[in-house]
């Protein structure tokens, strides 16, 4: 599998000496440079490369560029006034290449660019054969003790495939939209579906489930569609937990047959002009909220204060952790350590709550019983709507990040978290894992098997086309080391890192980090902005003598923010190999010494700078992080994620720059044929980037016009 | 003898009660296509279904393709409401210019389906006709059927990418049923499950039993009713609605089948469909309670499960255990609800509510009206019978 984040960029000065000089009397008023991209090392064609070049000698071009596509012969031809220039090549599924081109009239320069292919994975994505008589939605995965894997799918049915072979079969057909499993034995499955929690049981032993037994449907369900039960996981106790998200009631459903008591109106009602921005509420009896059933049945509210927590996960320490998913009240999608009685959050559930119910709150009051998540997770780089949190406990044999957290996501998104206890709360960083590579959406529930794959149970019937995109696939480790920034701790004065493998010299550097912190606010829209966003300087990076930490000392350290760490391309191991992903977030909720509040900042003076024009080569790595999964590499689209073709005409080509801007930072309703909503990214991406990301699309798919 | 038709012996001869008369099946098919249907009619008649050559003296009629030259006979038969299971219809193989097959079988048959692409999915629904049938292999590429009349019964679907297509339904078509298999491959024409279904089919739409067909029990959303609901549906020919937690049979329908796509195929979602007239309901919460017709019991479903293949639902009012049986008459006309009630707070109450469509018996409790008691407080059982008005009560 290749992976789509990383670039390094292979600098090579060519000085033009009209190697084939024209010798014509009249010099023509251009120089040509041309030759062929091909792959480095196998010299083999590379698929939808194209070649840029870009030079102060093309003003009056759109960002003084010329863009060529490379055809089936590999070759490229550029005629160009003199001057000098950078020389692009760019592929999907491989480093750019740039090389600096000095070009005299009249002169004809040959330069082959060779394209690495970019750093291969040791993870590769495989996907599970199903019965050919299973609708593939799969919503549940779990393996029993000794290896029989388990799954739900959302039409009711539950399918097992031995520890021993491939043979599926149907254990129970008739359920109401089961949405988790655990298996604790072979003889006891567990299943979560919409109206209640299941233990199923095959008694006269033909390999069928025979016996139902409700063990709890204490929270209220209301018949709407959107209306889920989530879970399920279970302590080494035997304790079961789940959630209730909230109802999308934004259309004002009519909810004739609710079970329990019914409660339309807002809890604290939605203060703006204009409509709710967000229709989830908790309409019925614990929307929002986290529960707990005790070994002999006992139902008890667990927390609050959630919206649609579909990730439930208990940690190999018996802990409960929710993952949430963004809108109102929830800046951006949260991973978060829940505790006994906590408030998360969402302002509705907090009708439910024995203390709250009758006491109506102030959003202040409300953001002060707020507990905060562990960890963000920026909307975009690390997904949408996250799914269920699980703990590597293979013992190495799904690589180095053994205790790590690893959760899928509806879109095509595989996040590690690494977390550490400070000051006695957990927090940490998010880092992306997997995207593409065959990685599939919809993988919001997943399990460890005992081949030390991670398995994930994917379905996004509802949200996005279903075709190809649903079904059982496993990530596989084929047993190198990837080179990724394993751990980021909190240090005294900045962030330690820990690297899977010892690095070069170039990780000393304080240089190749960039540290940039903001907040999200709490707050009835949906979704927030990055607040307080500021770049703080690293002032020192020390290199341990074993290549396999970092310190980075930072100018300050504030609590209450999200730090996003950028790793620069030259920091490489010490074969020279990159990292595969250069991002991380830690949400620094405390200091080490427990301080939660942030103190007077020596940043505040700086003000964000003026925005630069765009820069099309930002603007491409912006693309490859943000943007690709979806619109692809090629630009031409997905069907199964419904985005546009760019190379079209029409389309993109006939939008100003402006018109560019607002879609990307505000969203927009699809046009036809694009079926998918375009999400906002100004909550995700800095102005800068946007700008940045227009003018990639602008020199690469062309302008109004053309 | 080849394992394929010991195997077709063996389930035919299931299919031929002691003392049944045999369903007696007529073949027909264009001639070109008369061997193969031949050598399928004739593992048929090597069991309990007995090939006859006259169609008009046929219980249900077995048509591959179509009648061919004798489409004029075979239509008059349909028309008349005689039992038709088909084979991969082909209207030109009807001489049929007013679409007499397209009415009869409430579908039009269209181009390739996904351009011929091969079935990624076939999903087998919860129908009597599919009983004891795992799975239908086929790689085939198959038209595409489309505009499916309303009272067609999906019971067969395909799936490639984004596309579903119907490959088996059945339907009541006026007075006759009527079943059709699109999928007609000639591994499948030899296949122990699709000849099981081909059997199946002309028993259900000659209305005769098939044998080991169960009550099926889907927990789903059902109209009139709480989400959760179950809908369970028996092979008799009869439907019940039970809603755990209102706490009863919020309604019963003649059907056998129920159709759960409304729900899963759209964003929105929309109620579970049944086919067949409602003969029975109730809305009042909570019917059983302890202590008083109006006590206001605790009430908390326990479960459900299938004993021996009858559906139990369990319940717990105020204390005291119940089980709740649930069969359906023999001849399809209704269902019995047997309830186990183990000892505890007496006397436990039942409400009834009028019924215009149906009658109700009481065996078992003490009855006032609508009122039912089961007055001891040991363990015990009594019976409720629910039977359609206008079919003559057994004794």
């Amino acid at each position: 599998m290749t992976h789509g984040l990383p670039s390094i960029l292979v600098i090579a000065t060519v000085v033009a000496l009209a190697l084939v000089p024209h010798l014509e009397a009249a010099a023509p008023a251009t120089g040509r440079v041309s030759g062929s991209v091909r792959q480095a090392g196998t010299e083999a064609s590379v698929r939808f490369a194209q070649v840029r070049i870009e030079g102060a000698a093309l003003t009056g071009r759109e960002n003084n560029q010329i863009i060529q596509k490379i055809g089936a012969d590999g070759r490229y031809r550029l005629d160009v006034p003199p001057g000098t220039y950078e020389l692009w090549a760019a592929a999907p599924d491989h480093e750019e290449v740039l090389k600096r081109v000095e070009l005299s009239a009249g002169a004809a320069l040959q330069v082959d660019l060779f394209l690495p292919p970019l750093p291969v994975s040791p993870y590769r994505v495989e996907t599970v054969p199903l019965p050919r008589q299973m609708v593939g939605e799969l919503s549940g995965v779990a393996f029993t003790p000794t290896g029989t894997l388990v799954v739900t799918t959302r039409r009711g049915e539950v399918w097992i495939r031995g520890a021993n072979g491939n043979r599926w079969r149907r254990f129970a057909a008739g359920l109401y939209e089961p949405f988790g499993v655990v298996a604790p034995a072979e003889d006891e499955i567990l299943v979560i579906q919409r109206p209640e929690i299941t233990r199923l049981r095959d008694r006269d032993g033909d390999g069928v489930a025979d016996e139902f037994h409700t063990v709890a449907d204490d929270w209220g369900i209301t018949g709407s569609y959107h209306e889920f039960s989530y879970g399920l996981a279970r302590d080494r106790a035997g304790n079961l937990y789940a959630s209730s998200g909230l109802c999308s009631f934004g259309r004002g459903v009519e909810l004739p047959w609710v079970r329990g008591p019914l409660q339309t109106a807002q809890y604290l009602p939605w203060p703006g002009p204009g409509a709710v921005p967000d229709g989830h509420r908790s309409v019925a009896r614990y929307q929002g909220w986290a529960f707990r059933v005790s070994p002999e049945g006992r139902f008890e509210t667990f927390a609050s204060g959630f919206r649609q927590p579909l990730g439930v996960g208990i940690s190999p320490e018996d802990e409960l952790f929710i993952s949430d998913c963004a809108g109102a009240w929830v800046p951006t999608s949260t991973f978060t350590h829940v505790e006994r009685g906590g408030f998360y959050g969402h302002a509705d559930s907090l009708k439910w709550h024995p203390d709250f119910k009758d006491r109506r709150l102030t959003h202040t009051e409300i953001t002060a019983l707020r507990r905060p998540p562990s960890v963000y997770l920026p909307r975009g780089v690390l997904g949408t709507s996250p799914g269920q949190p699980t703990w590597d406990t293979t013992s190495g044999r799904f690589g180095p990040f053994g205790g790590q957290v690893f959760m899928g996501d509806v879109s095509a998104i595989l996040t590690r978290i690494d977390l550490e206890r400070v000051a006695g709360a957990w927090q940490g960083a998010a880092f992306p894992f997997l995207r593409g590579g065959g990685l599939r959406l919809g993988g919001m529930h997943q399990a460890f098997g005992p081949d030390g794959a991670l398995y994930l149970a994917q379905t996004v019937r509802g949200w996005m086309p279903t075709g190809g995109n649903e079904g059982l696939q496993r990530v596989v480790w084929n047993g190198s080391d990837p080179v990724e920034v394993r751990t980021l701790r909190l240090s005294p004065r900045g962030f330690t890192l820990g690297f899977t493998v010892p690095m070069g010299a170039t990780a000393g550097n304080p240089d190749h980090y960039r540290v940039q912190r903001f907040r999200y606010l709490h707050h009835p829209v949906d979704g927030s902005l990055r607040a307080d966003n500021i770049e703080v300087p690293v002032t020192a990076a020390r290199l341990g003598a074993d290549g396999r930490t970092v310190e980075l000392d930072l100018l300050e350290l504030q609590p209450g923010h999200v730090h996003e760490l950028t790793v620069d391309a030259a920091v490489t191991d010490r074969a020279g190999h990159p990292l595969l992903n250069r991002v991380a977030y830690y949400n620094v909720n405390r200091l080490l010494s427990g301080e939660t509040q942030p103190g007077p900042t020596r940043l505040a003076a700086a003000r964000p700078a003026a925005l630069r024009p765009g820069d099309p080569r930002a603007g491409a790595e912006v693309y490859r992080q943000n943007c690709l999964v979806c619109h692809q590499a090629d630009g031409r689209g997905s069907r199964e994620a419904g985005t546009p073709d760019f190379t079209l005409p029409g389309g993109i080509r006939v939008k100003s720059d402006a018109e560019l801007f607002r879609i990307v930072a505000e969203g927009r309703v699809p046009e036809p044929p694009a079926v998918n909503p375009m999400p906002p990214w100004s909550n995700v991406l800095t102005e800068q980037s946007i700008q940045d990301v227009v003018a990639h699309l602008r020199t690469t798919y062309g302008a109004a016009g053309r | 003898m080849p394992p394929l038709l010991r195997t077709v012996l063996v389930l035919a001869a299931a299919f031929s009660p002691a003392g049944a008369e045999p369903l007696r099946v007529a073949l027909i098919a264009p001639s070109a296509e008369v061997a193969v249907l031949a050598a399928l009619g004739a593992t048929i008649e090597d069991g309990g279904l007995v090939r006859i050559s006259t169609p008009s003296r046929a219980d249900a009629l077995l048509i591959l393709r179509g009648p061919g030259a004798a489409a004029a006979e075979t239509r008059t038969l349909l028309a008349d409401g005689r039992p038709a299971v088909v084979l991969g219809a082909e209207p030109a193989a009807w001489n049929d210019a007013g679409g007499f097959i397209t009415e009869r079988i409430g579908a039009i048959r269209g181009a390739a389906f996904a351009g011929g692409a091969p079935l990624r999915v076939i999903n087998l629904f919860a129908h009597p006709v599919l009983t004891g049938v795992e799975a239908i292999e086929s790689d085939e590429a198959v038209p595409a059927w489309t505009k499916l009349a309303e009272d067609t019964q999906l019971i067969v679907e395909g799936i490639t990418g984004e596309e579903t297509t119907p490959l088996a339904w059945v339907r009541n078509a006026g007075s006759g049923r009527i079943a059709h298999l699109v999928p007609t491959s000639p591994a499948l024409l030899t296949s122990r499950d699709y000849l099981r279904i081909v059997t199946q089919a002309l028993l259900w739409t000659a209305r005769r039993p098939i044998p080991g067909a169960r009550p099926v029990v889907q927990r789903t959303f059902m109209p009139e009713s709480h989400p959760g609901a179950f809908a369970i549906t028996f092979p008799e020919g009869v439907g019940v609605c039970l809603d755990p937690v209102r706490g009863g049979v919020n309604f019963a329908w003649d059907g056998d089948f129920v159709d759960l796509r409304p729900r899963w195929l759209t964003k929105q979602g929309a109620p579970a469909r049944i086919f067949g007239s409602v003969f029975y309901s109730e809305r009042a919460p909570r019917p059983l309670r302890a202590g008083a017709p109006g006590a206001n019991s605790a009430w908390r479903f326990l479960g459900h499960g299938l004993r021996d293949g009858t559906p139990e639902f369990r319940y717990d009012v105020d204390g005291r255990e119940i089980t709740e049986a649930l069969r359906a008459l023999p001849d399809g006309t209704g269902f019995t609800r047997t309830l186990s009630v183990a000892a505890g707070k007496s006397p436990l109450w039942l409400t009834l509510e009028e019924q215009s469509n149906a009658e109700v018996i009481v065996e078992g409790a003490s009855r006032d009206g609508n009122a039912v008691a089961f007055t001891s407080a040991d363990a015990g059982s009594f019976r409720v019978t629910v039977r359609r008005r206008g079919t003559a009560l057994s004794p």
